[in-house]
């Protein structure tokens, strides 16, 4: 029998020889944490590992990192509160609200018993006055676009704030209360806005916050420290008296924290540290499906691509199954449209292309792509079907995809060059148009609006990388945008997969599951696609003893 | 001697005007814009009219010769802009960092002469036996040892298998310590980076020191004090290690340009709050102002070094102020 000393030792060598990927190691057996005895009770404090640091306090003048976003969340209240399930919305701010018959207008009533840190109330002014900072062009807030249909807010009286639109769609509701946080007049209004995207270190001098934790520290490249808000709205909440950030930039690094308890959560982990965490006693494994998806973009406009049948082809040679099964184990699915199968929107009644070699074949012979010279790749016109393949260095998954892709697609006869750039420098070619293939990671937006991808308006805008361009597409995407509820739009989005699904302008590769560990002595833990220190202000660790 | 410091000195700026120029132009030429990483998709998009308000509040909808001379007539007046990502001064920034990443130098450089030093006086001594060529083949294990695999093993063996030390970060969780308190606390972090650091420096200044020690050791004057009837390790302690010390003077401050660049990973690995990290985020988000305070410190600090390497080398050897 090895000592833990020795196991984990054996457990290190092994790590050092198979760095890449290491399954089945470890010896440890699998008994999951059970709950709390306990139950929720104040006190405490839980350590995050982070692998970037926040870029800012004041959102509306910094790029929105998924970190600043995460963090920001605990300092400033929305209006209200997004769900997961996408479809159902809570009070925040707002106990309440009502659009008026038209839907052009959209009137929140403020709790009144919510307020800053510095005992001031939070009023429909601090909303009027958010709204003022969002359309400042001096303040250029990067999402200010999202807001274009909102006119003007109205305050009606302190609790009462009324949003006027100058057209009705389905997510006008998001964008004015969940898309940016409402931010303090009283405090932050003295400083005029031309002067705000100088001032960073101004908004953290004059920092109140409404959240559940107000911020104790921030040390930049190291920790964030967020200590409780005694005046929360929210009764006997948060339960933790402090909340820990620290910067672990390192994958491996932060696992190993997990693992030792330096740290108690660890917000990404990578599919080979997930199986030890999963393998650990002490140690939880969350993970949830994220709205982010890998695809291959097919460059419309180069010869043999602009030909549905050869795109279809390309996604009938790809075995998704095995390459994701690879590439992820478990922890990743294969996906054949936009819509991942989670989402309500999908059309689960459409067949995907299956992996099929034959009928990849077939439809290239079609074509006109067939192998006359016996060199095993096929060509037409004797120029035999040579595709580059692009993806950025540093995602360890992507540069595998590559790789199995060029080899699978080998197969059926299209030589694929696989090229792994550095990230500037792939978006660059990207947007020059520069490639044939195009592997790359999206993040489905949450109000749905797939125009960035087959809108033939978003070619020139750069996010619509295959340079689709469909009528019916875009006349879809745009009915869709003008619908008043999603539900309304489910018929033109099931058309608008079943176009995808026979044009493969991309072909969707897989949907990948965001691996959050922590220490059993942590609980509820409930991260999901939207936030992964979702409701922390409920969380409560063990005792210390 | 003046003349010889002012001929250095002047040299010195030269290359540091070449090393920001060079920096400045090369980051623009680079693939990739500031605000294209910026935005959403979809109806979040960032339109062409925004993205043109935020390079224009960036200054970077101006002709490139007029941001550069613009960024040099402000750097040297001291201010280097504000940063894309944070909008914070960019030398704020960086200066905050600095001193962590000099701390890690110091440190790893102590670890470098600690080992170095004595395997090369000692392979010196048993020069030509088994330990000689066991200290060699120690350096050169040393010299290829790539410092991120080094730090990954350092913590898997010290934080996990023997968790005895702390695997990233300067200072404890949420502590906010004074007095000594502080400093042991900021020593247990120091240990693994600065020892990761140090062994990878140590490859290169051993192998160094004992060629240089070797060559000193067959000067005449070696042979005189051999002739006087001094022990041969106070010889080669006093006479050879001093004669030795003016080459290494250069090594080290040479060593320093190394030092900081290998920070850059294993600042990354080990969660330090340096230069290094903030210069690999800055280079990440294409954030100019950032990577050119940065990079103009860095070759600051590496020319300031050197500079005082040259000073000191004049000072212990008058043929090399008169060359």
């Amino acid at each position: 029998m090895l000592s833990p000393p020795t196991r984990r030792l054996s457990a290190v060598l092994l790590a050092a020889l198979l760095w890449a990927g290491c399954t089945g190691c470890g010896s440890e057996p699998s008994e999951r944490p059970g709950a709390s005895a306990d139950g929720p009770h104040r006190g405490g404090q839980v350590v995050v590992a982070l692998t970037s640091d926040i870029n800012g306090i004041n959102n509306l003048i910094v790029p929105a990192s998924v970190t600043t976003t995460e963090v920001l969340r605990q300092l400033f209240l929305p209006l209200v509160f997004e769900q997961p399930d996408s479809r159902t919305i809570e009070p925040a701010l707002a106990e309440s609200w009502e659009f008026s018959e038209d839907r052009l207008e959209l009137t929140f009533h403020l709790r009144d018993d919510v307020q800053w840190s510095d005992g001031t109330p939070v009023t429909a002014d601090d909303v009027a006055f958010t709204f003022s900072a969002w359309t400042s062009p001096e303040v250029g807030w990067e999402s200010a676009a999202a807001i274009e249909a909102i006119d003007r807010v109205e305050v009606v009286d302190p609790q009462t704030a009324r949003f006027h639109f100058n057209r009705a769609y389905a997510g006008q509701l998001l964008d004015a209360a969940t898309l940016g946080v409402i931010l303090p007049q009283h405090a932050w209004g003295a400083l005029p806005f031309a002067e705000w995207r100088d001032g960073a270190d101004w908004f953290r001098d004059h920092l109140v916050v409404n959240g559940p934790f107000n911020l104790a520290s921030w040390t930049p490249q190291q920790e964030i420290v967020l200590e409780r808000n005694p005046l929360y709205y929210r009764d006997g909440l948060p339960h933790l008296d402090r909340v820990v950030l620290r910067v672990v930039p390192d994958q491996t690094n932060q696992s190993t924290q997990l693992l030792n308890g330096q740290a108690d959560l660890v917000i990404q982990l990578s599919p080979e540290s997930a199986e030890r965490v999963e393998e650990a006693s002490d140690v939880e494994l969350y993970p949830y499906w994220t709205r982010g998806y890998i695809a291959v973009a097919w460059n419309l406009n180069r010869d043999g691509l602009a030909d549905a049948r050869v795109r279809r082809a390309l996604t009938h040679g790809i075995d998704r199954e095995t390459l994701v099964e690879s590439i992820w184990g478990s922890y990743a699915r294969p996906l054949s449209g936009p819509i991942p199968p989670d989402v309500w929107l999908y059309d689960d009644s459409l067949e995907p292309l299956a992996y099929d070699p034959e009928t990849a074949r077939r439809l290239l012979a079609e074509a006109g792509w067939t192998d006359g010279d016996g060199d095993g790749t096929v060509d037409r016109d004797g120029r035999p079907l040579r595709l580059r393949l692009l993806t950025n260095s540093g995602n360890q998954q992507r540069e595998d995809a590559a790789v199995l892709i060029q080899e699978q697609l080998g197969r059926i006869g299209i030589d694929i060059v696989a090229d792994v750039l550095e990230f500037n420098t792939m978006i660059a070619q990207a947007q020059q148009g520069d490639f044939d293939g195009l592997i790359f990671g999206i993040t489905l937006p949450t109000t749905f609006d797939l125009s960035y991808a087959v809108h033939t308006d978003s070619i020139e805008s750069g996010t619509n990388l295959a340079g689709f361009s469909n009528p019916e597409a875009d006349r879809l995407a745009d009915e869709i945008r003008q619908q008043p509820t999603l539900e309304q739009a489910q018929p033109m989005y099931d058309r608008l997969q079943r176009i995808l699904r026979d044009e493969q302008p991309y072909t969707f590769l897989w949907q990948s599951q965001r691996l959050v560990g922590a220490r059993a002595r942590v609980h509820g833990v409930d991260p999901n696609h939207l936030f992964t220190l979702w409701d922390l202000d409920e969380w409560w660790v063990d005792d210390e003893s | 001697m003046g003349r010889y410091l002012l001929r250095r000195l002047a040299a010195s700026l030269l290359l540091l005007w070449l090393v920001v120029t060079v920096t400045f132009f090369l980051l623009h030429a680079a693939p990739g814009r500031p605000t294209e990483l910026l935005g959403d998709f979809g109806s979040r998009a960032l339109g062409a009219e925004q993205r043109e308000q935020i390079e224009r509040i960036y200054g970077l909808d101006r002709p490139l010769p007029e941001q550069y001379v613009r960024w040099l007539g402000a750097t040297l007046r001291g201010d280097f802009g504000t940063s894309f990502d944070q909008r914070r001064p960019a030398a704020t920034m960086v200066v905050e960092a600095l001193p962590a990443t000099l701390l890690l130098a110091l440190a790893a450089t102590l670890v470098e002469y600690a080992l170095s030093v004595p395997l090369a006086v000692w392979a010196v001594r048993r020069r030509g036996s088994a330990v000689d060529s066991t200290v060699r083949s120690v350096s050169l294990v040393f010299f290829s040892l790539p410092e991120f695999w080094l730090g990954v093993m350092a913590i898997l063996l010290f934080t996990y298998v023997w968790p005895i030390l702390p695997s990233s970060g300067m200072s404890s969780p949420g502590t906010d310590l004074t007095g000594w308190a502080r400093v042991a606390d900021v020593a247990r972090h120091l240990v693994l980076p600065a020892t990761v650091l140090g062994v990878s420096a140590a490859g290169g200044s051993l192998r160094f020191l004992r060629n240089s020690l070797l060559d000193v050791m067959g000067q005449d004057y070696i042979r005189a004090a051999r002739a006087k009837g001094l022990s041969e390790r106070r010889v080669l302690t006093v006479h050879g290690l001093r004669n030795a010390a003016v080459p290494a003077t250069q090594i080290l401050a040479l060593n320093l340009g190394a030092l900081l660049n290998g920070a850059l990973i294993v600042e990354v690995i080990f969660g330090w709050p340096g230069l290094g990290q903030v210069l690999i985020l800055a280079i990440r988000t294409n954030d100019y102002p950032v990577v050119l305070a940065a990079t103009t410190l860095s070759a600051v600090v590496v020319l300031a070094t050197n500079f005082a390497a040259d000073v000191a080398q004049a000072a212990l050897d008058p043929r090399v102020r008169h060359r």
